[in-house]
């Protein structure tokens, strides 16, 4: 028997070390390899970035996915799913705060330039390499170092899902003094507004999911009442909640359609007396087949499979006015990139909510010929949806992303002095609740200032 | 480095078993397996590497100079391991420096090894790299179980390959692989969304899971450690024997983190006393002895607070040891778990704000339930089953009776067909688990342990 173990233990041995030779020949290219440097040797961050790198790069056969999925599908049980129709809740952490999505085509369009000189305006705007660009947020990874925060949860119900955001209120009163900074920083001259949109959680859960420490009207509330009087608030809920049987959040995606972004901007229209202009004003068309971020962050579950089924339809608006829209990848505007309000995003591109303003940039300048102010927009993604909107009343519109400045590895920004070289008239701070909790991102907004 | 990595699983175990195995001799072996510790080390903190090699050599200096019978040469050995134990701790607290990897564990390695020697239970070691490689061995690193040097001193120099030993270990490995990637990851997550919610049951179910997840955490790693330790032919004491199915606070420690409860035992209670001077004498010893216990995992109030809730635990059920003894099996059984669980809730928390939230809502505070609550109880059902079948004697009773139908009573060295099944029966077993640990670890990066950071 003693030769019997023997055998045994040695194709042990050997089918580990044939896995692992087969996968070192077989590694995902497109995963980057941890740079070998003296001081990373030293602490370790080689050791530890080599051994993400190959569990990124490890050759994932479609057994080995269809098992995960399994093993998932068997330990989050669905079977129990009661009258409310909820499938699934799981985790969510702080990535949805700090990835945003991006649909850049460097290589292409590409042209360095200081002024704002314009080139043709047309819309759509087709990339063209979005399919290796593409990002989605709530399903990539967080960065080595990344502080990662429990912001709430993602519920499956029904068709749709959702993130349910858990409150934290000493975050979100640090939130309001962020945006209080920002507004005594740009002084009395910049009428600084702030729009905290709910997500689709607030109207299309059971009350369970959006009341006590889900409640976003009361986050919401909360945050307004912490915010100074030198910050405008605009009541984006209740525009948003009256509508709540249209077609305001996508259904796979975490983020709210242009049309939800068009009541929030009546309603700021209100706040800040302005006109708003009716829908029939804009010419509109769609892109089908879109299954989103929600879908994305739990495609390892086998319930997500209801989501790949029912795939949204973007419906989009363009601008009526004349527009050139480039973004920039720093604040001093040196290097610019053509892309649309509404981009083109063809087939290959499954996150369809890139087409706003071509993803999350760190700046993001539109100019149009309307005679009017300057506004600065300070958001995440929730903005570019919101953005286009804004093109009927202002002469250049500057979205600026505050996850992409003053922090490591990324270009500083003083945006007292920006502005004011901007000649900005109106600031408006958009965010959607999931990020009032996370600390990372408030840091980032106060850092603007700092 | 984690076991629970695929680039441990994959590459630096398989290259190091490979050349381990290849190359003659022991004294090579032994070469190959001290590289490979010391390479397993560098790969997590390389920046602690001179830390650990000095430790071990100051150990080494010292003990030949410590003289039996003479206390006071063994204060210096003594005391450098504990400042050395306690500065990491505390520096950990207070300015967040991370410890060295295995630092509470080798350095109650090097205190038992000192003190042994004082006893005169075994001589200083003679050669410093056997030494070495007695503190650094990788399989026993990362969370022990904390191996006596008198346990394996001779195997340090006189061990024999045994394929049957070889084989189990591996398989052994496996199963613990499975228990930290299949059962306490997925436990943790669970535990973690359950913590988001405001609800009673929320907080009673994640205290659930929390029990589950550390013990299938440590056990895992445990079993991972014990399993890659035969496989180089070492053998190391038991760490678990089935805690949660203790029937009192007394049992639950000796079947619970074993080699660090007979160390307070033998080098700690017993010298202080033990129960040998009187009631108020043997009450302060344990006093002390469940206070270290606390602060050996770390220096912060939850665990000083838990070893002390431990320590009034036992000194109650001491007194009541008599009438409890009547209660029913399956009656002592909850109780104990009661109070194991609320152990736990102190032990996850260091944030004593946070701690305290969790019990209030456990006790009353707020509202016990929301249908959320009931999803993600409904979610989690195959979860928690696992958990109570995998905590049980179940699969123990399971692994004896498979192997006394197959392999009792035959011999080693003799061919049986049932033997043969067994032994086939068990590598269809690891290969499975590797296979579902791998998908596991291929679609989510596992968690850090818990205990890598004590």
């Amino acid at each position: 028997m003693k030769k019997i173990y023997a055998v045994l233990g040695a194709l042990l041995l050997t089918l580990l070390l044939v896995v692992g030779i087969y996968s070192l020949f077989s590694l995902n290219a497109d995963v980057k390899k941890p740079e070998l440097t003296f001081s990373g040797l030293l602490s370790g961050s080689y050791a530890s970035g080599t051994r993400s790198y190959y569990a990124e790069a490890f050759p994932q056969s479609e057994s080995l996915k269809k098992m995960n999925t399994s093993l998932n599908g068997f330990y989050k049980f669905s079977g129990f799913s009661g009258e409310d129709d909820v499938q699934l809740i799981l985790n969510m952490n702080s990535q949805a705060a700090d990835h945003g999505a991006s649909l850049e085509n460097p290589s292409t369009a590409a042209s360095s330039s200081n002024g704002s000189d314009s080139s043709q305006s047309t819309e759509p705007t087709e990339p063209t390499q979005p399919e290796t660009t593409e990002s989605v947020a709530p399903s990539d990874g967080p960065e080595a170092g990344t502080v990662v925060e429990n912001l709430g949860a993602a519920l499956l119900v029904g068709t749709r899902a959702v993130e349910v955001p858990y409150a934290d209120y000493d975050s979100i009163s640090d939130y309001a003094g962020a945006v209080t900074n920002i507004a005594t920083a740009l002084g009395s001259d910049v009428n600084t507004y702030s729009i905290v949109v709910p997500n689709a959680a607030e109207f299309y859960t059971t009350e369970d999911y959006h009341t006590g420490s889900s409640s976003q009207i009361d986050m919401i509330d909360y945050c307004y009442d912490h915010m100074g009087s030198n910050v405008r608030t605009v009541d984006a809920y209740s525009a948003l909640a009256s509508h709540i049987d249209e077609y305001i959040y996508f259904r796979t995606d975490h983020h709210w359609t242009q049309l939800g972004a068009y009541y929030a901007y009546t309603a700021f229209c209100d706040a800040a007396g302005l006109h708003a202009q009716p829908l029939s004003s804009f010419e509109t068309g769609q892109y089908d087949s879109f299954v989103g971020s929600m879908y994305n962050f739990l495609s390892d579950y086998p319930q997500s499979s209801i989501l790949r089924e029912n795939p949204d339809t973007l419906h989009y608006w363009r601008p009526y006015v004349e527009t050139d829209t480039f973004y920039y990848e720093d604040a001093t505007l040196s290097l610019k990139y053509e892309i649309g309000v509404i981009s083109w995003v063809g087939d290959s591109v499954s996150n369809k909510y890139l087409c706003f303003l071509g993803g999350d940039h760190p700046v993001t300048i539109i100019s149009t010929d309307v005679d009017g102010p300057v506004c600065m927009l300070l958001k995440e993604s929730y903005g570019n949806a919101f953005a286009p909107w804004l093109t009927s009343h202002y002469s250049k519109i500057i979205a600026i992303d505050p996850r992409e400045f003053n922090r490591d590895g990324k270009p500083s920004l003083d945006l007292k002095q920006f502005a004011q070289e901007q000649g900005v008239d109106d600031c408006i701070v958009l965010d959607y609740p999931m990020v009032l909790n996370s600390d990372s991102y408030i840091e980032w907004l106060n850092r603007l200032v700092q | 480095m984690e076991f629970s990595n695929l680039y441990f699983l994959y590459i630096f175990l398989p290259l190091t078993l490979a050349v381990y195995f290849l190359i003659p001799g022991l004294k090579r072996k032994n070469v190959v397996l001290l590289v490979a510790s010391l390479v397993f080390y560098a790969m997590g903190q390389p920046y602690y590497l001179p830390l650990l090699v000095a430790v071990a050599f100051a150990n080494f200096w010292l003990a030949e100079r410590v003289i039996p019978g003479r206390a006071a040469t063994l204060l210096l050995p003594v005391g450098l391991n504990l400042v050395i134990l306690a500065a990491f701790k505390l520096l950990k607290v207070s300015f967040g420096i991370a410890l060295p990897i295995g630092v509470s564990f080798y350095t109650f390695q090097l205190i038992a090894y000192q003190v042994d020697v004082y006893r005169k239970k075994h001589p200083p070691e003679g050669s410093f790299f056997h030494f070495l490689l007695y503190i650094s061995m990788f399989p026993k690193m990362l969370m022990g179980p904390i191996v006596r040097y008198d346990e394996v001193k001779t195997q340090l120099t006189h061990r024999k390959t045994n394929p049957r030993g070889i084989f189990e270990g591996a398989v052994r490995f496996c199963v613990g692989l499975a228990k930290k990637v299949l059962i306490a990851d997925y436990a943790y997550v669970a535990f973690t969304e359950l913590e988001g919610l405001s609800y009673g049951a929320a907080a009673w179910l994640a205290a659930l899971m929390f029990m589950f997840y550390i013990y299938f955490e440590f056990s895992g790693c445990a079993d991972m450690a014990i399993g890659l330790g035969r496989v180089f032919g070492f053998r190391y004491a038991e760490n678990f024997d089935l805690p949660y199915t203790s029937r009192s606070i007394t049992e639950f420690w000796r079947r619970w983190h074993i080699t660090l409860g007979s160390f307070f035992r033998d080098y700690v209670y017993i010298p202080l006393g033990g129960n040998r001077k009187g009631k108020a004498r043997q009450i302060l010893n344990l006093l002390i002895v469940w206070a270290l216990t606390g602060l050996w995992h770390g220096a912060n109030w939850n665990y000083i607070i838990w070893g002390l809730y431990f320590f009034v635990l036992l000194a109650v059920e001491k007194q009541l040891m008599p009438k409890l003894e009547k209660v029913p099996y399956a009656a002592r059984l909850l109780i104990t778990m009661f109070f194991v669980l609320i152990g736990w809730v102190i032990f996850a928390h260091e944030d004593m704000g946070a701690l305290g939230n969790s019990l209030a809502m456990m006790f009353g505070k707020g509202p016990f339930w929301s249908s959320s609550v009931g999803v993600i109880l409904g979610n989690t059902v195959p979860l928690i089953a696992v958990c109570l079948i995998g905590s049980s004697v179940l699969p123990r009773w399971f692994s004896f009776l498979w192997g006394a139908v197959l392999v009792r009573g035959r011999k080693e060295n003799q061919f049986s067909f049932l033997q043969l099944i067994y032994a086939i029966s068990l590598l269809l077993f690891a290969v499975l688990l590797l296979y579902l640990c791998t998908a596991s670890l291929v679609g989510a990066a596992s968690k850090p342990s818990l205990y890598a950071s004590f």
